[in-house]
């Protein structure tokens, strides 16, 4: 019985590992995720902030921050999406498009042939919709077996790990994972609604406008986007 | 060790500990509670107790995020997407892990030796601290560690009521989804087979509990 004791003071010892002030929690489109890495090593120090970055679907991000979740900034590619924050305080202030995101179809020939096409889950993914328009408008209502990812960085992963022989998954992933240019091609921009990157600042503050200019100013076409 | 794998596993530590104190001073007392009761209301309140067991953590997560949110019952506390949140869905969902093992184990002493003990005029709070918790030790050590294990290995609950917030609510479960997520396979592999290592080690700690001779 006496162990127990310790069970406390094992929990207090932990409670240590604490943010520190000056961290800026940022909440990206999953396709972002890489490229805001690497930009992480020039924001930080421009802006004097440590990042820390969480990513999924715009939709499912854009949920969560109606929920309450503490996120500083969030890059969104869906800028209807993000409209719907603004009545959330008077903080959130939207930012101009800065980027547009590129989707390409990858087929892998290693697949299972009968195994089915990767795309995210459209109700809640920019790219997801995006897939479900060239789909649509190549099979009708006589879709292809599907898989669908929570976001368009899962449904990457469905074909990355083999399990789906083909997926429309964003140029920017496919690039920040050196997939050979072989492997994929892009899909023409006519066939589906651009996707737009946005950078929405939730919490009002000098750093965070910093980031969004930056990132507002950066060069992106190195990790597979376009200029708006 | 980098931070994106040393903070989710500190995360995950720090709710897996913060979890098991809170079971252990509300899960024991309340499985010898339960087993006091008879009748309808124990199946009842035994149900209650284990129904987590058999839910999606989905539902739990739902409804926690309903109470929790900024409409709901608990909202002025900031629950939501905290590490305080993580903690009450976490107790919820691993309630059953902390109760079912102390109630076997208070089940396994003896009637007479509580008897003999009111007979000498030993109230019933030192029946408890006195005879009860060390005759137990065994089951109430192996609900202990199967609370904290479980906790270890939580996903669902956490996923709808943490949001894979770095260094606030990113427990290792979630980190893995995270670097599958975003193909770093090797930081997947790491966080995973240290994952099944000490779930086994726990397994391994329970089965000997279970098997140790009770102290008498």
């Amino acid at each position: 019985m006496r162990l127990f004791w310790l069970l406390p003071l094992f929990a207090l010892l932990l409670s240590c590992a604490r943010p520190a002030s000056n961290t800026v929690v940022v909440a990206t489109a999953s396709s972002f995720r890489p490229a805001l890495e690497t930009l992480a090593a020039l924001l930080e120090p421009t802006c004097d902030v440590t990042l820390r970055i969480s990513s999924g679907s715009t939709g499912a991000l854009v949920a969560q921050i109606t929920q309450g979740a503490p996120f500083d900034l969030l890059i969104s590619a869906d800028p209807v999406l993000s409209q719907s924050l603004l009545g959330l305080h008077e903080e959130v202030e939207l930012g101009a498009v800065f980027a547009i995101a590129p989707m390409a179809l990858w087929q892998r020939d290693t697949a299972n042939p009968n195994a089915p096409i990767a795309i995210a889950n459209p109700d809640i993914a920019p790219f997801g919709r995006a897939a479900m328009q060239v789909l649509r408008a190549k099979h009708g209502d006589d879709l292809p077996k599907l898989v669908r990812g929570a976001s368009a960085a899962q449904a990457f992963s469905f074909v990355h790990l083999n399990v789906a022989k083909a997926g429309y998954v964003p140029l920017s992933l496919l690039l920040a994972a050196d997939i050979a240019d072989g492997e994929y091609e892009v899909v023409a921009p006519s066939l589906y609604t651009a996707i737009d990157l946005q950078a929405v600042i939730l919490t009002m503050n000098p750093a965070h406008i910093c980031i969004a200019e930056q990132l507002a100013n950066a060069d992106l076409s190195r990790f597979g986007y376009g200029a708006p | 060790m980098s931070l994106e794998i040393l903070s989710p596993l500190l995360i995950s530590l720090q709710l897996a500990a913060v979890t098991s104190v809170i079971l252990l001073i509300i899960g024991v007392p309340l499985a010898f509670w339960l087993n006091q009761l008879h009748g309808i209301w124990r199946a009842v309140l035994e149900s209650i107790v284990a129904v987590p067991l058999v839910l999606p953590p989905t539902v739990l997560g739902f409804y926690l995020l309903l109470l929790l949110g900024p409409n709901g019952m608990f909202a002025p506390l900031e629950l939501v997407f905290s590490f305080p949140g993580l903690v009450i869905g976490s107790v919820l969902f691993s309630l059953p892990f902390m109760v079912r093992p102390a109630q076997s184990a208070f089940e396994g002493i003896a009637p007479s030796v509580f008897e003999a003990a009111a007979c000498l005029g030993v109230g019933p709070w030192q029946r408890f601290f006195l005879l009860a918790l060390p005759l137990a030790r065994n089951g109430i050590l192996s609900g202990l560690v199967l609370s904290f294990a479980h906790t270890l290995g939580e996903f669902g609950v956490v996923l709808m009521v943490g949001g894979n917030i770095p260094d606030q609510t990113r427990v290792l479960s979630i980190a893995i989804f995270d670097a599958v997520e975003r193909a770093d396979y090797a930081q997947a592999h790491l966080l995973s087979v240290g994952l099944v290592l000490f779930s086994f080690a726990a397994m391994v700690l329970v089965a000997w509990l279970n098997h140790r001779k009770q102290p008498q």
